[in-house]
């Protein structure tokens, strides 16, 4: 946790103090801290604009009943994807999703030289999006939780609640498939 | 933590993300960093994350906003209030039975004076101030998702102008085209009908 998100925990955990007191407009605050943050995470994960918004409801809802019993033995931030991330599994389960297909490890990939002259060289954002897009759903989510929220593998382990180790792999592989998905696009 | 035994042929290919997304541990980091300052390939690794990181923070959905925090604090107080009534049911537990069934009686009685009366009168708003326009005083079932209220919203062409109140009723405008006593009439009557999502339905 660098210093910016030292900062956030602390003014988090003072409105979840709040929260828990039944205070509405703390939890306005905290709403409006994670809304596009919740929304976002959402959006890598489910289908349509409703299920996003069901799932920041549902989330939010939960934080509100829950705020309490937080005991800090992890970050807000940790916390609240946490819940999110088994909002997803359960959304996920319920409607028998079939994993995206990820894409193989194996495939020949264009030399790294290459690659980043390409990214250099071309519009590469909407590649990169439509990439994330391929990812299997553990993987997104992890490329997402580092990149996107800037957690460590320890938190999106905790999050996921996976092993380190494994979160690093699925990194590691999720990078792999990323490179090779944009090394066919920017020909 | 484990000491990083990392030569030119044994990259920290899985510490790179976190290096660029500064997540690691000074120790950690420090090895990192040191061997990337003799590994052109691990330098293209980072350059490459730190590209995809750079595009991902970018990434910014339209999100639902006022409409989704009103949805949510109308929630919080259905759920307050649910707590509540499970308190003072646990509390009747021990109430005197005696004075719930006089009320009972009593309740019973007025019921069926009020029915009579009740049934004789057209549904009426409940509050709200007035605005220019047809506005249509809407409150939803506790347990109507998003998606279902705003499919109903947008069958009518209807939109939301304020609400929810303390009672959870929210405001719906009508559009022009829908102004017309059959417009309204007919809105109306859809409105009601969708009792898996609506609640209780007014003009105001």
């Amino acid at each position: 946790m660098n210093q910016r998100q030292a900062g956030n925990n602390q003014e988090y955990r003072a409105l979840l103090g709040k929260i828990a007191e039944g205070n509405e407009a703390a939890l306005e605050d905290f709403y409006k801290a994670f809304e596009p943050r919740i929304f976002a995470f959402a959006k890598i994960r489910l289908n349509d604009f409703h299920e996003f918004a069901d799932l920041l409801n549902e989330v939010m809802l939960e934080v509100w009943r829950n705020a309490g019993r937080f005991e800090g033995r992890s970050s807000v931030t940790t916390w609240v994807f946490g819940i999110a991330h088994h909002k997803v599994v359960d959304r996920l389960r319920k409607k028998g999703k079939q994993q995206w297909e990820a894409l193989e490890s194996a495939d020949s990939v264009e030399s790294d030289q290459d690659l980043e002259e390409m990214l250099t060289k071309t519009q590469v954002g909407e590649h990169i999006h439509w990439c994330m897009e391929k990812l299997s759903d553990e993987q997104r989510q992890v490329v997402h939780l580092a990149f996107f929220e800037d957690l460590s593998y320890r938190e999106v382990g905790t999050i996921m609640g996976s092993p380190e180790g494994t979160i690093k792999a699925r990194m590691f592989h999720a990078k792999k498939a990323l490179k090779r998905c944009l090394s066919r696009r920017i020909k | 933590m484990p000491q990083l035994n990392m030569t030119n042929d044994q990259h920290p290919d899985e510490l790179l993300p976190w290096l660029v997304n500064q997540s690691l541990l000074d120790p950690e980091r420090e090895q990192v960093e040191v061997h990337l300052q003799s590994c052109a390939r691990c330098q293209q690794e980072v350059e490459f994350l730190r590209n995809v990181r750079e595009e991902i923070k970018t990434f910014s959905p339209s999100l639902p906003g006022e409409l989704g925090w009103q949805r949510l604090l109308r929630d919080v107080k259905h759920d307050s209030s649910r707590q509540q009534d499970q308190g003072q049911n646990r509390s009747w537990r021990w109430g005197n039975g005696l004075a719930i069934a006089a009320s009972l009686v009593i309740m019973i009685q007025a019921g069926l004076l009020m029915d009579a009366w009740f049934f004789s009168k057209p549904m009426a708003p409940l509050s709200g101030p007035h605005d220019i326009g047809v506005i249509l005083q809407v409150s939803f079932q506790a347990n109507a998702t998003e998606a279902g209220i705003r499919q109903i919203v947008n069958a009518i062409n209807g939109t939301f102008s304020g609400g929810p109140g303390q009672l959870g009723i929210y405001r719906i405008r009508l559009p022009l085209d829908r102004q017309d006593e059959a417009g309204i009439e007919e809105a109306l009557v859809y409105l009601r009908n969708q009792g898996n999502v609506v609640s209780h339905v007014a003009r105001e």
